[in-house]
């Protein structure tokens, strides 16, 4: 980062200094268009909106601890082909790691965009923001425990299980970085940026406890994500067990519809490919005694791993989108782990890393095939 | 368990394993006949997908048998291989399911004696693992 | 025909296939009852280790074996069994006499059931394993042998008759004579091979006497999978495991009492290859090696035995072993030697191994009397050096061992000069476009109509098949079960036919032996579906022999095994779109002025060879040179090369670039940039002396070269008593005197900095010897090496330089050389590695061998996406099989740039990379039909992600950047279906392979597994 600056706060409102900033990149011209989280009807809901007029910056949610869609995928819409048009994308971390992974899996450019990625220390499930909205909460107010680097879990929610779990509390590469986390919020606001903005601000001499800050956070979290995995895999040791955990999976495929990195235009799996002939069912349920319906449940979900696990960035939004809440999170984001592990992978870590599913080497994995 | 008799569903790339079947069965080796064939044109074609749908629809292990390393037919196609098994190896592990039931084996075309080996020693090796257990539960 | 090719082993083959992808018609001629030659014998071979059967190319796309490829070429004729006795006429019109034995087995009737092996009743030794693995009178061919029908050999046969009974085809007659035929021809390519020492002839080895006593072809078959024990090293004497082996170089080479005063070149590197071989069977094996020479045959070689000789469980001795006996007792063998510190040893062995020397085939002379062409004293084909593919007769070519013992590398190299020089004989034959047989009206909307026929000759197959009848016939979903006679057979394909018209089948299984690898199946299937106008995709073939156990009790097997297969067979046919092959439209080269079909960069000897091929092919060529004057190296070396002048060689050539259509030469210019355009085209920037020009080229060859390594060792460049080797003979043909000359090998070579061996090095330091001793006879002269790596006929420079007077003084990598200059002379001081003492050798001249490096590279050569090894060589595409080629479309090389050669070699090369640039284009400029599993786009499904076009190894995917899909090359593409492997959600396909239809046949492959007895007649 090149430029450490500090965002001028008027009193306690960062939200409004955000917004504020925001403006000025769009009115200066240093973006066409913005990408970024929006009130659009009602204070409940929170969304990703394309905004090209100041004006309509002040529906902006910088703040609100909701994550409805995963932002890369909006930001793919926008520029799979390039169109020339710059637009700021606002993302925390797992969002731009997820856009890091699409630009390298062609489903998204870069050229022309500017990603902004904010701090954050989780996010609600959507209906349980709409409830804090409802008893009155404010998005800043989730936010107090920043300086700690503690969102407090609000009455009667909890963070979504992806973000309890989540050990990047901060974005390492992004254009611009708003710095939340260790410092005195919500008086102070960082701006960190690899280019000079369009705006004058005052530089920030960054106090040495955010870094703090943020290793304790990441320490946190990865002591609660290894735990999570280490439960996981004492519930599920076996086929039996796993079948279990699944038995309430109705093969909606709305996990494949939220996850990030499934980016097929239509899923083999919604593709009559797996079909089979009326007469094949009856054979099987015959043969077997009982066939479960509709078939191929787990088939899909580790098709979907094999597809998927090299760039799974653990946004989670799998499980939020899954109607019968199972811990989908967790196992995906455990079997992910291990993956990327195997080619000391990070998904989202850097653009220029190959894709393990588009590479190998000679020399690797000589213990497997003899 | 000892009547047990594991199935084995094969995917061979067309110009080593495959060939090297085909040696066995025309030289008259003697292997268990356990395994069923898939002919593919490359062990870089198999679709991971095509692996666990065996193993989900019951078979008892995997084989996929290809050029030796540096003698794919067609340059990297094993060595995408190797590491798509390599990723599914991990899935697998990861959700409960025993990855040695998936095997990779290097198996020249003039190898003839071992695609018959390794048939013979892959039965012994699941006869001690036991019955896929996904032929226990039902089918889904 | 076009050319004549005799002796269809490695060499002959690929002459062939590059010969009918030029558009000439061949013939293919044998002695032996099948193609392939000594290939059949090997299991793996060096540089790869690999069996690389399958690496032969035909076309573009990587084809099948050797054999069955060269079957299949409407343009090539198989002559088994068959002897050239008369060549008249001249080039352009030759007439052979040929001789065709008998065969006593009809192929065309044949099926190999195998009904005759178990009635023959004789035996004896089989030529490659000797009486390790025994061999009926009557007996199978090598496998994949074409044509694959059974042989007789005369000299087992009794003619007692029994097998003619046995034969249920009537394919057999005891009958049948020799025939004589005559065959016209516009060139001819000798390439009979070579035949390995008859080892009983090195009487005190003990070969045919000594039981665990075997020849390294023996020990070959031994160590392969397909060999008479497996793949298992046992003693012949008792069969149990051999641990303790001694391999014996040099028997039957090096040796002038025997008559065999050559170096067989390979067979150094063949015993390293078998020593690893035996560790990697058997971890525990201890090897020995007893040797004279390590002869790397130069830089690839040298990387090849590096990483083995060292290995643990394996020892180097230099030693030449006198006499092997064997104990008494326990039929050890036993072996006497010494050490390198001289100490007497006796150590006993389960098995030694004679590395067998190479010598030419048994019926050369009587070939090279047939042909009219001239053989050297050792009975090898006769050429000169820097016309090292002619014979003494114009229109005779000659290729692989048939000059001297090679490796596959050389012979595939040899092969592709020979082919070229013949294709410049004869013109290409009218264009014979590939196209798929037209396929009937409205076949996609046809119901599935399935049939499954059963062919099967011989008892073993009567009961399992009548068993799979009654329950296919009780499968709902099947139109039609019958049983035909076998496929191979003219009656099994007319009842085919019949059947399959009758019940208006469009789709068929077939079930049957032999299936694979069969010549005479694919041409009957062939025309079957012509005349039903169905494709290929209609078929699926279940081989009853292969594919499953045949040891198992068939009968039993067939309650599952053979069911399955069936069915899976059936299943995925019936799931499986049923689409013609598509063609590949011809793209003709462009016209335009600022068009050529190929550049060639680099004017060495490789470069001119490969121009000038290029042009006499009847393509227009661009030869760049970036020197003042075309000649590279050749330009260095001073004095005559087996007879020829170099300067007389590169006049010749350069007046011939001159007189001949179509061909350009720009001295004085470099290529700056060369990038692949859209069209599959090159364009190049080039910095000539008149300025910048652009070049567009079909084909691209790079011939860089190598350079003499720089050195400053021993003083070489301060003080001028120390010189190179190309210096000295310049200077030497110059008529100067140097007084006493030290001659140091591996000047910076085979060092860690520069780890290879520069191959010519030990043959230039003999030639300027001996021209030493020739033209000043007082001088003494000294060579200190470390291997003198004199192979094949250097071996006899050797000889005689040694006789002349030149000392020879080994010393060891870790002692090297010591010169003090002294006013008044130099001094050589050197520890002698045979008499263990140092030795001072006083010189007025020092000359030293410096090895080459490789010409520094150009940037957009490996923007072209050209391999380079970390010691900056290129990397071929494949050293065996692709040697010239790098790997991309229509970019090939030659030369030096690939690594240190002789000059003749460059001109092989040259010549080679010719005819595979002219035969690329050619397939380029013809209409044909795309590999059978060719890749297909769905774009409703593709999202652009470029997983395929980064998992397609042959630059076959593309992406449309507009639309953002991937889009299919069908010319380049292999037909592997990565790109369907790595395709998310199935958007790309692979032709026969569809995933729909592979998701059936495994439903289908695990079926059984919830079989009932009794239960198991349901549908497909």
């Amino acid at each position: 980062m090149t430029i450490q600056a500090w965002l001028p706060v008027e009193g306690e409102d960062a939200a409004g200094a955000l917004r504020k900033f925001l403006a000025e990149l769009l009115t200066s011209g240093y973006v066409d268009a913005l990408l970024v989280p929006c009130r659009l009807a009602g204070d409940e809901a929170v969304m990703p909106a394309l905004v090209e007029s100041p004006e309509a910056l002040e529906a902006c949610e910088p703040l609100a601890p909701v994550m409805s869609h995963n932002m890369a995928t909006m930001a793919g819409r926008l520029t799979v082909m390039d169109t020339g048009r710059r637009v700021g994308v606002w993302l925390r971390p797992c969002e731009l790691r997820a856009l890091i992974e699409l630009t390298k899996l062609h489903q998204a450019t870069l050229e022309h965009v500017r990603t902004i990625a904010v701090d954050c220390l989780g996010t609600y499930e959507v209906v349980d923001y709409a409830a804090l909205v409802r008893a009155g909460k404010q998005p800043a107010e989730l936010w107090r425990g920043a300086a700690q680097g503690e969102a407090l879990p609000a009455d009667g929610c909890a963070l979504r299980s992806a973000c309890r779990m989540c050990e990047y509390p901060t974005a390492a590469n992004a254009d611009i970085r708003i710095g939340l986390i260790g410092l005195d919020f919500p008086r102070q606001v960082l701006v960190e940026s690899k280019e000079p903005l369009p705006v004058e601000l005052p530089p920030a001499d960054v106090p040495a406890r955010r870094q703090e800050v943020l290793e304790q956070v990441r320490a946190r979290r990865t002591a609660e994500r290894d735990t999570a995995f280490a439960a996981w895999r004492t519930e599920v040791p076996d086929l039996r067990r796993l079948a279990e955990r699944f038995a309430t999976c109705i093969r909606c495929h709305n996990c494949m519809v939220a996850c990030p990195i499934c980016y097929c235009k239509e899923c083999i799996f919604r593709t009559p490919t797996f079909d089979h002939e009326p007469e094949q069912y009856f054979r099987w349920a015959e043969r077997r005694g009982v066939i479960r319906m509709p078939t191929d449940t787990l088939l899909f979900h580790i098709t979907r791993l094999n597809h998927m696990a090299t760039s799974c960035v653990g946004c989670g939004l799998c499980e939020s989108a899954c109607p019968n809440r199972l811990p989908v999170a967790t196992l995906f984001r455990s079997v992910a782990q291990s993956v990327q592990a195997l080619f000391n992978y990070e998904a989202g870590r850097s653009l220029e890393e190959e894709l393990p599913l588009a590479a190998f080497r000679e020399d690797e994995l000589t213990d497997l095939g003899k | 368990m000892a009547d047990f008799e594991p199935r084995i569903v094969a995917f061979l790339c067309n110009w080593c394993t495959y060939t090297a079947a085909d040696l066995a069965g025309t030289s008259r080796l003697q292997y268990p006949p356990n395994v069923r064939v898939i002919r593919l044109m490359c062990t870089g074609a198999l679709d991971p997908v095509y692996v666990s749908k065996a193993l989900l629809e019951g078979a008892d292990g995997v084989l996929i048998g290809g050029c030796h390393p540096g003698d794919c037919h067609y340059q990297s196609g094993n060595y995408k291989a190797r590491r798509r098994i390599a990723i599914l190896h991990t899935i697998l592990a990861g959700l409960g399911f025993d990855p040695q039931r998936v095997w990779l084996r290097w198996i020249s075309a003039s190898e003839g004696q071992r695609f018959a080996d390794t048939v013979t020693e892959m039965v012994e090796h699941l006869r001690r693992l036991g019955p896929n257990p996904m032929r226990e539960l039902p089918m889904s | 025909m076009d050319v004549a090719i005799v002796g269809a082993g490695i060499a002959g083959m690929q002459a062939a296939f590059l010969l009918t992808s030029l558009g000439r018609r061949v013939a293919l001629l044998d002695t032996a009852p099948w193609i392939g030659g000594s290939f059949h014998l090997l299991d793996r071979t060096f540089p790869t280790d690999s069996c690389g059967l399958c690496f032969m190319e035909a076309g573009l796309s990587p084809t099948y074996c050797p054999t069955l490829e060269s079957a299949r070429s409407p343009l090539l004729s198989i002559y088994p069994l068959t002897q050239v006795t008369a060549l008249e006429g001249e080039t352009g019109d030759f007439r052979l006499a040929l001789r065709r034995l008998p065969r006593y087995v009809d192929p065309a009737l044949c099926t190999a059931c195998g009904e005759c092996l178990a009635v023959c009743p004789v035996s004896g030794p089989s030529f490659d394993e000797g009486t390790l693995a025994p061999r009926q009178a009557i007996y199978r061919p090598p496998w994949r042998a074409v044509p694959r029908a059974f042989v007789i050999d005369p000299a087992l046969c009794t003619h007692c008759g029994v097998c003619v009974e046995a034969c249920p085809e009537g394919a057999i007659d005891l009958e049948m004579s020799a025939e004589t035929l005559t065959l016209r021809a516009g060139a001819v390519i000798a390439s009979p091979g070579f035949e390995p020492f008859p080892a009983e002839r090195k009487g005190e080895y003990g070969f045919g006497v000594l039981d665990n006593v075997v020849t390294s072809i023996q020990f070959e078959r031994m160590i392969s999978f397909s060999g008479s024990t497996r793949g298992r090293l046992v003693r012949p004497a008792d069969g149990r495991p051999a641990r303790r082996l001694a391999f014996i170089s040099c028997v039957g080479s090096r040796d002038p009492a025997l008559g065999r005063p050559y170096c067989s070149s390979i067979c150094c590197t063949i015993t390293v290859k078998q020593a690893a071989a035996a560790r990697e069977l058997e971890p525990d094996a201890e090897c020995m090696v007893f040797y004279i020479d390590l002869r790397a045959q130069g830089r690839e070689d040298e990387y090849y035995m590096a990483g083995r000789i060292h290995a643990p469980g394996i020892r180097y001795v230099r030693c030449q072993v006198s006499t092997i006996k064997q104990s008494q007792r326990s039929k050890d063998v036993i072996i006497e030697y010494w050490d390198e510190a001289g100490q007497r040893h006796e150590e006993a062995f389960d098995l030694a191994v004679l590395a067998v020397g190479f010598g030419p085939p048994a019926e050369a002379a009587e070939l090279a009397q047939a042909l009219g062409i001239e053989l050297d004293a050792q009975g090898f084909a006769r050429t000169i050096a820097l016309r090292p593919a002619e014979s003494s007769r114009p229109g005779v070519f000659a290729a692989g061992a048939f000059r001297e013992p090679k490796d596959i590398v050389h012979s595939v190299v040899e092969a592709g000069a020979a082919a070229a020089l013949a294709a410049m004989c004869v013109p290409a034959a009218p264009g014979v476009a590939e196209e798929a047989p037209p396929v009937r009206p409205g076949l996609e909307d046809e119901p599935p109509r399935l049939g499954i026929f059963l062919g099967g000759a011989g008892r073993q197959y009567a009961a399992p098949l009548e068993d799979l009848e009654r329950r296919l016939r009780r499968l709902r979903g099947i139109a039609l079960v019958e049983r035909i006679p076998p496929l191979a057979s003219p009656a099994g394909r007319d009842a085919l036919l019949r059947h399959a018209g009758e019940a208006g089948l469009n789709r068929l299984v077939i079930v049957d032996a032999p299936l694979r690898f069969s010549p005479a199946v694919e041409a009957n299937l062939g025309q079957v579906l012509r005349a039903l106008g169905l494709p290929d995709s209609a078929v699926e073939l279940v081989d009853l022999e292969a594919g499953w156990p045949a040891g198992c009790d068939l009968t039993a097997h067939s309650a599952n095994g053979l069911w399955d297969s069936v069915r899976m067979a059936a299943a995925g046919l019936l799931r499986r779109p049923i689409s013609p092959r598509s063609i590949l439209p011809a793209v003709p080269m462009p016209e335009a002025a600022d068009f050529v079909d190929c550049v060639v960069v680099g004017g060495g000897p490789a470069g001119i060879s490969a121009a000038l091929a290029v042009a006499e092919l009847g393509l227009r060529v661009l030869l760049v040179e970036q020197a003042p004057q075309l000649g590279g190296h050749l330009r260095e070396l001073a004095g005559r090369l087996d007879g020829e002048d170099p300067a007389a060689w590169l006049a010749e050539r350069t007046a011939r670039l001159e007189q001949t259509a179509g061909v350009r030469v720009l001295t004085r210019t470099t290529v700056i940039s060369a990038s692949r355009q859209p069209d599959e085209t090159y364009l190049l920037e080039l910095e000539t002396c008149a300025g910048r020009e652009q070049v567009r080229a079909g084909a691209l060859i790079a011939a860089l070269g190598s350079r003499p390594a720089p050195t400053s060792a021993f003083g070489c460049g301060q003080d001028p008593r120390v010189m190179t080797q190309d210096e000295l003979a310049r200077r030497l043909e110059a008529g100067e005197n140097f007084g006493h000359v030290v001659m140091v090998q591996c000047v910076d070579s085979r060092t860690a900095e520069r780890p290879y061996c520069s191959r010519t090095c030990c043959a230039q330091a003999l030639r300027n010897a001996l021209r030493l001793k020739e033209v000043q006879p007082a001088s003494q002269v000294a060579i200190l090496y470390r291997d003198m790596r004199a192979f094949g006929r250097h071996e006899l420079e050797y000889l005689t330089a040694r006789r002349a007077g030149v000392r020879f003084v080994r010393y060891e990598a870790e002692h090297p050389p010591l010169v003090r200059h002294g006013a008044d002379g130099l001094e050589v001081e050197v520890h002698d590695a045979l008499l263990r003492r140092p030795v001072r050798l006083p010189a007025d001249t020092i000359v030293l061998s410096v090895g080459a490096v490789p010409a520094a590279l150009p940037s957009w050569l490996a923007g072209l996406g050209a391999q380079v090894h970390a010691d900056g060589y290129l990397i071929p595409e494949h050293p065996k099989m692709r040697p010239s080629s790098l790997g991309k479309p229509g970019l090939f090389a030659c030369g030096a740039v690939l690594g240190p050669c002789f000059a003749e070699e460059a001109i092989l090369q040259g010549q080679a990379a010719a005819a595979h640039a002219a035969s690329y284009l050619a397939q380029r400029e013809r209409r044909r039909t795309a590999v059978e599993s060719v890749a297909v786009v769905n774009e409703r499904l593709c999202s652009g992600c470029e997983l395929c076009v980064r998992a397609c190894p042959f630059e076959a995917r593309v992406m449309n950047v507009e639309r953002h899909v991937a889009e299919v090359r069908a010319a380049f593409c292999a037909g592997c279906g990565t790109c369907a492997m790595v395709c998310p959600n199935g958007a790309s396909q692979q032709r026969l392979f569809e995933t729909p239809a592979l998701l059936q046949v495994i439903d289908a492959a695990l079926d059984s597994l919830w079989e009932a007895p009794g239960q198991e007649e349901k549908p497909c």
